[in-house]
């Protein structure tokens, strides 16, 4: 290779790797507001699926607070989180449930519940005609929106 | 530069193509792939989940198609886009007929036009027997059960088949950005191993920088994030700004590739 490419080559990746040490673009209000929807949507997924009546979203009113717990900064970077969700049930209780949110760098992430959490059940629930089903509210994946702030 | 003697290249290049194993292979494996996949998931219970929408794959077939455009993306994909790319000028090369192919009646920018465009038909046809098959597997062998997204919503069978569609045609750009890099690469090193592998270990070490927890503009300017920006799609409201960004990503890299190959090619004349 040329000379003058080589060194164009060697500032473009020097460039880039510095560019890569800038801040993460994840942020504890860019999960808790990907979790938090995520969460209510397969609520409804989980009522149609045993047989109960639908609860509109907003009427789940859900709401997630984050942290990061992987060494680092608290409220920012790819990593383990553990998010604390507060949501209304069919019946208008209040309940509190805990995820482990591992956030990959490039914004999906996977929830799944945290130990010790008991309201949510294990990896299946029984569905209306007596086979068991897949608990979509044990474990699941999303991806944080470039939108969210 | 005539659209006739670009067709009679086009013809030639895709006959010599028919010919050859190598891709009769790549295109049996693509048709073959997603069946013995979704045979391995009704024959076993574990699931693949840790690959987007690998938790779902067992309940509804348009899960499938998004678990293998997941995995494609990684290894298969950049293997596709530049088998063929990567081989065609440099095959010149190394079989000799340069010079036999100088004297015909076609000038350089009809061969070069010719035959980028068997490159760029090629990479295209294998990912849509890819995605045609996956989907063929997954909705025969699985099912058209309604789709989980990734924001929670059901999708039931029309919305799934637009997002699966829509994926798959979201990774064309980069598809063919990485295929104009193999053909620059086949021009320049004149080497079919350096046109097929280099554009693979370039989409490699791209998909490593992704794993930089760093800004999001320079996760943006890897040609690689073309093969997840589909993700935006799969959500609800749809996220299009990723797939926004990676169009124009792929766009400069295909224009700066075509446009240096081009150039070398036409040096080459010159030395000639």
């Amino acid at each position: 290779m040329e000379r003058p490419a080589a060194r164009t080559l060697t500032v473009l990746i020097a460039a880039a790797f510095l560019a890569a040490c800038g801040p993460s673009a994840i942020t504890r209000g860019r999960v808790e507001q990907a979790v938090a929807p995520t969460f209510a949507n397969l609520v409804q997924v989980q009522l149609t699926r045993m047989g109960l009546g639908p609860v509109p979203s907003p009427g789940i009113h859900a709401v997630a607070t984050c942290r990061r717990m992987t060494p680092g900064r608290e409220d920012a970077g790819a990593g383990e989180w553990t998010c604390t969700l507060t949501w209304y049930g069919p019946n208008r209780t209040q309940l509190v449930d805990s995820y482990d949110v591992s956030v990959a760098p490039d914004g999906c992430y996977t929830a799944s519940v945290g130990a010790g959490e008991g309201n949510l059940g294990g990896p299946t629930i029984p569905a209306p005609d007596g086979t068991r089903t897949r608990n979509v509210l044990y474990a699941f994946d999303g991806c944080i929106t470039s939108t969210a702030r | 530069m005539t659209s006739r003697a670009v067709g009679a290249v086009w013809r030639v290049e895709w006959t010599k193509l028919g010919a050859q194993w190598k891709v009769r292979a790549l295109l049996g494996a693509c048709a073959a792939g997603p069946v013995a996949f979704v045979a391995a998931i009704r024959a076993q219970r574990s699931l693949p989940e840790d690959t987007l929408f690998g938790r779902g794959v067992a309940e509804s077939g348009f899960a499938t198609p998004l678990v293998v455009l997941g995995f494609a993306a990684i290894w298969i994909l950049p293997v596709l886009t530049s088998a063929v790319g990567g081989d065609l000028f440099a095959a010149d090369d190394r079989y000799g007929t340069w010079p036999t192919l100088l004297t015909r009646s076609c000038t350089r920018s009809e061969i070069f036009v010719g035959k980028l465009a068997t490159a760029l038909a090629f990479s295209s046809l294998a990912i849509a027997v890819l995605a045609l098959s996956s989907l063929a597997a997954g909705v025969i062998g699985i099912g058209t059960q309604p789709l989980i997204d990734l924001s929670g919503t059901m999708r039931i069978e029309e919305s799934a088949l637009a997002l699966v569609a829509g994926a798959w045609t979201s990774v064309l750009p980069a598809a063919w950005a990485f295929t104009a890099i193999a053909v620059f690469l086949s021009i320049a090193t004149r080497s079919s191993a350096a046109g097929t592998g280099v554009p693979v270990v370039a989409s490699l070490i791209m998909q490593l920088g992704t794993y930089i927890d760093g800004p999001e503009l320079t996760r943006r300017l890897l040609l690689t994030s073309g093969f997840t920006a589909w993700r935006g799609l799969a959500l609800e409201p749809r996220d299009l700004r990723p797939l926004v960004w990676s169009t124009v990503v792929s766009l400069a890299y295909f224009l700066v590739a075509t446009g240096v190959a081009y150039r070398l090619l036409r040096r080459r004349e010159r030395a000639g």
